[in-house]
């Protein structure tokens, strides 16, 4: 259980979770792609919060109050280095530049209500975006629909992917017109793992900085697995979710540069965002205040720093992308040849493009279930159906051959283990090879 | 969920024969134009979202075409939706309403479309619960709404006696 010299089993003894046993087995947790498990460090720290200094905070850069009481002196010096933390990860400006969300829907919807489109502007993605970065686009285009008087009035547009859903650049870069005020779109793929290249990114930044729009990057699927320097790819906003990399449930950032974020209308507003309020008016304070309504989850903030670190340190990004290249070419060469009429593999054959992602697919509803029935019944395997948040980019691409609901995703982080691929390629691969065998299990 | 004989084999053979890159059973392909009737139903107990669509083109007084679609996990939803569609296809709507899905007897030609003699209670259950999915669709397209759907008995899972016997 080595990978880069370093012994994974250490790592995994980090992890209290996977220390259980149901049925004298451990767990096999591969969906990682929708959450991580977390490792100690991440606990207690969430843990000291509740122990030590659990109190209201407010360490935000203006308009915060003078904390002058025990606790909360020793939370805001928390508040402020899990700021820090996430700004260093990002290699932001500012800390100033960070918002605390719960989310990374939260933050993308953060910045979908909060920039002044007018009728006219539109706001262009893949095919393939999560809903995440869909849906909050699809009100922006019902809201300027309602305020144009014009029900026809297109908003959102996209662009076509690769046959395979590798991204195309030409493509992409074709699609941006004067009218593109908002790119917005995925770094890596839920669904597949193809990442979009940083030079691709840089690319895309300064066309649609020439038309005069921002590029929205959701980094659901890339901070976790890779260094994201938001200042490096020239992008404008980012979100991602701290617990996709080991941190705790309900933490998200959103990155913006500084000065776009001062121009960005608040969304949720009352309590810990305003300066002052009279009856009749509200002054909000700058950001990332006015942002972060209400009380906040201190014990998350500290959880959040505590996740980072631990990923990009204890671990770091170096032995993630060695162990998930690992594990996935382990997948891709125990999957890929039962490829037949009733099985078959999604995105790239190369696993290198594919991150820590392997999805499979077939028009039986009932095969895929089995799958998922045996796994978890014989191995404890836990792995993720369904259509992950895509639905837009399944139907369009799949509706018409019958198999665009029936998806399993196994996706790996650095904690997981050849063995462990085996275990799971076992049960995939005695499915596949007698479908008919296994409709009990469905 | 054990799948009983009948169920096995006919999925096997008239379903899961059909399926392929790029085929897909007739009553499961997505039809041409959009739906002029809709209804989902819960109650096919796989490991999805445990909904069945329901999509039909009808004229004044007929079905002219339908589909069925979900993940489709359960073999035994699978085969009361292949056989419900076929059924309703060219079928008058007065005809389909008549039928009343608590009332198994009601059923009878849809076992028979089994091609067995006897009557497993897998299909027992997820034809109760098609027969109401497709009786909703068929309301949506006479711009009537949906009824509620019945908590139709859970098939028992192991044992496939035939009811005729009793």
């Amino acid at each position: 259980m080595t990978t880069l010299g370093r012994d994974i089993r250490e790592l995994r003894e980090a992890f209290p979770a996977l220390a259980r046993l149901r049925r004298g087995k451990p767990p096999i947790y591969l969906n990682n792609t929708c959450m991580t498990l977390r490792p100690r460090v991440v606990i207690d720290a969430l843990r000291r919060y509740y122990e030590e200094f659990p109190t209201c905070g407010g360490g935000r850069s203006e308009g915060s109050r003078q904390l002058d009481n025990w606790f909360q002196e020793e939370l805001r010096e928390h508040e402020v280095h899990a700021r820090q933390t996430a700004a260093d990860l990002l290699g932001a400006a500012s800390s100033d530049e960070i918002v605390w969300t719960r989310n990374t829907s939260e933050a993308l919807n953060i910045v979908a209500h909060g920039l002044r489109l007018e009728p006219g502007d539109e706001v262009l993605g893949s095919e393939r975006e999560h809903n995440s970065n869909l849906v909050p686009w699809l009100e922006a285009e019902r809201r300027l629909r309602e305020r144009a008087g014009d029900p026809e009035l297109v908003v959102r547009r996209h662009f076509d992917l690769d046959e395979d859903g590798g991204f195309n650049l030409e493509r992409a870069l074709a699609a941006i017109t004067p009218r593109t005020k908002v790119l917005a779109i995925a770094h890596a793929s839920n669904l597949d793992g193809t990442v979009v290249p940083d030079d691709a990114i840089r690319a895309l930044a300064a066309r649609v900085h020439e038309v005069g729009g921002v590029l929205v990057l959701d980094a659901a699927q890339s901070v976790p697995h890779r260094r994201v320097d938001v200042r490096a790819l020239g992008v404008d906003f980012l979100a991602f979710s701290i617990h996709k990399m080991c941190g705790p449930t309900g933490m998200g950032v959103l990155w913006g540069r500084y000065d776009l974020l001062a121009e960005l209308d608040p969304f949720i507003v009352g309590g810990d965002t305003i300066a002052d309020t009279w009856q009749d008016r509200v002054e909000y304070k700058k950001p990332p205040g006015r942002f972060e309504a209400g009380l906040q989850d201190y014990a998350g903030m500290l959880g959040a720093a505590a996740a980072i670190e631990y990923v990009t340190q204890t671990v770091g990004y170096d032995t993630i992308a060695a162990q998930e290249l690992a594990l996935n070419t382990r997948l891709t060469e125990r999957l890929a040849p039962l490829t037949c009429d009733h099985f078959w593999l999604l995105g790239p054959r190369d696993p290198a493009q594919r991150g820590g992602v392997i999805t499979m697919t077939s028009p039986s509803g009932a095969l895929i279930n089995a799958i998922e029935r045996l796994g978890d019944r014989e191995a404890n395997i836990m792995v993720r159906r369904g259509m992950f948040c895509v639905n837009a980019y399944l139907h369009k691409r799949f509706d018409a051959v019958g198999s665009a609901k029936n998806n399993l995703r196994a996706s790996v982080y650095f904690y997981n283990t050849l063995e462990e691929c085996d275990a799971f390629a076992d049960i995939v691969e005695r499915v596949v090879r007698h479908p008919l065998d296994y409709f009990d299990d469905a | 969920m054990a799948v009983s004989p009948e169920v096995r084999q006919y999925y096997a053979e008239k379903i899961f024969a059909a399926m392929g890159p790029g085929r897909v059973p007739e009553s499961f392909r997505p039809l041409a134009t959009p739906p002029t009737g809709f209804a989902t139903v819960e109650g096919c107990r796989g490991g999805g979202k445990n909904l069945t669509e329901f999509a039909l083109i009808g004229s004044e007084g007929t079905v002219l075409e339908a589909s069925a679609a979900c993940g489709l996990c359960n073999p035994a939803m699978y085969v009361a939706a292949d056989i419900l569609i076929r059924w309703i296809r060219g079928r008058s709507l007065a005809e389909i309403l008549a039928l009343d899905p608590r009332d198994v007897s009601a059923l009878a030609p849809f076992f028979e479309a089994l091609g067995g003699r006897r009557w497993p209670d897998d299909a027992r259950e997820k034809f109760q619960y098609a027969l109401a999915g497709v009786q909703n669709a068929v309301r949506n397209h006479a711009g009537e709404p949906a009824l509620p759907v019945p908590e139709f008995d859970e098939p028992s899972s192991r044992d496939w006696a035939d009811p005729t016997d009793e």
